[in-house]
């Protein structure tokens, strides 16, 4: 191997290319999370930041030649999805208690 | 790759991977950014779509591709599916503002994020790189290095990846299952009706009050009982056919009343 390490013989691209853009993605994601004040968009950027993860994890384990990475990735897309559900349904929830999806609004359980 | 050559000026062309990705990577930037910044909740959530589908390519390139696949069908085709028939359910057509009485917070979070930002770019690029990168897995007694030819020997990404997701991580999988379960438990018992109608045929039956509430009714039924009839001027009244059943009063109205029936025990009269 040659001083840049590139994730595989055919593509050509280096490795910290992958995980500047994993980086880059969970940092959008980040501040999404913090910024946005719809509860559903929030609930977006933390899958953006999820995904940003995931292909953090897909070039590693291309870049060592192990499969750990890929099956990590497996995983997270389980709980991703198991996330999702529930969360969508304690926000459904909630809207029928308060109809606001405003999180500075929802203050259900200091009232 | 070869060169363009146009005349004697020789252009050198990137490898093909670099044409590749950094469309990719770009349009994945811009549609994280643009999920980020509008204010519509729909928009949002195409932008993300776009983002996943270019994040996928991206997954095809590191040789992920049964994950690639499993991005598109899962991640755009279930989760954000799911979350656009969840917004236009809620039906609330214009999000909060951005800013507004949390400005603070907003001008607080963008340096931060993009400090976190630029902290781990420089990391990465100014971290020394792995330099024998021929690591692969420990199976049994013997270290297994997935090469690309290797990979194509077993039968390509998906065979690998069922092999060492049903050897190495069995147990993970199975608990993912649970998990799975959960979840589907966990969001049919969270988004119902919170008081079925059901319970209003059953409880009288066995005897016990409902107490003022109706239970099939909707808290937003219960808004307009409570603050607009008063302000045209019309006595509140509970519904009829919760009234006959107020007799055997049980001195529990508000245990019954919040719905967790399942929960609680039920109190027997006579």
């Amino acid at each position: 191997m040659d001083q840049v390490s590139t994730v595989s013989q055919t593509t050509g691209v280096p490795l910290a290319w992958f995980l500047a853009v994993g980086a880059i993605l969970f940092c959008l994601g980040f501040i999404g999370v913090l910024t946005r004040r719809n509860v559903l968009v929030v609930f977006m950027s933390a899958e953006l930041m999820m995904n940003a993860v995931n292909l953090t994890l897909i070039a590693f384990s291309a870049s060592l030649n192990s499969m750990a990475g890929q099956n990590f990735v497996v995983f997270v897309v389980t709980i991703a999805a198991a996330e999702a559900a529930v969360g969508l349904a304690i926000i459904i929830s909630m809207v029928r208690q308060k109809p606001t999806v405003d999180t500075t609004d929802m203050d259900l359980m200091q009232e | 790759m070869g060169d363009i050559s146009i005349g004697d000026v020789k252009i050198p062309l990137p490898p093909l991977g670099q044409l590749v990705f950094l469309p990719a990577a770009g349009l994945a930037i811009i549609s994280g950014i643009m999920m980020i910044t509008r204010r519509n909740a729909v928009h949002s959530a195409l932008w993300l779509i776009m983002a996943f589908f270019n994040l996928a390519v991206m997954y095809v390139m590191l040789g992920a591709e049964f994950l690639a696949a499993l991005q598109v069908l899962v991640y755009t085709g279930a989760i954000l599916v799911l979350f656009l028939f969840v917004i236009m359910l809620l039906g609330l057509k214009e999000g909060p503002k951005l800013g507004g009485v949390h400005a603070a917070q907003l001008v607080a979070a963008w340096p931060v994020g993009v400090i976190l930002m630029v902290q781990l770019l420089l990391i990465i690029l100014f971290s020394s790189q792995p330099r024998s990168v021929h690591i692969g897995d420990i199976i049994g007694n013997q270290q297994v290095v997935w090469n690309n030819e290797l990979v194509l020997a077993q039968g390509g990404n998906v065979q690998v990846l069922g092999q060492t997701l049903y050897t190495q991580f069995l147990l993970p999988f199975e608990i993912a299952s649970l998990v799975l379960l959960l979840a589907i438990v966990g969001a049919i018992v969270l988004s119902r009706k919170e008081e079925p109608a059901e319970v209003e045929e059953i409880l009288p039956a066995l005897g016990i009050s409902l107490g003022r509430r109706s239970l099939s009714r909707s808290s937003q039924e219960d808004q307009v009982e409570k603050k607009l009839l008063p302000a045209l001027g019309v006595t509140y009244a509970p519904d009829a056919t919760v009234k006959e059943y107020e007799q055997p009063t049980v001195d529990q109205p508000d245990a019954i009343g919040a719905g967790t029936t399942a929960g609680v025990e039920l109190p027997k009269e006579k």
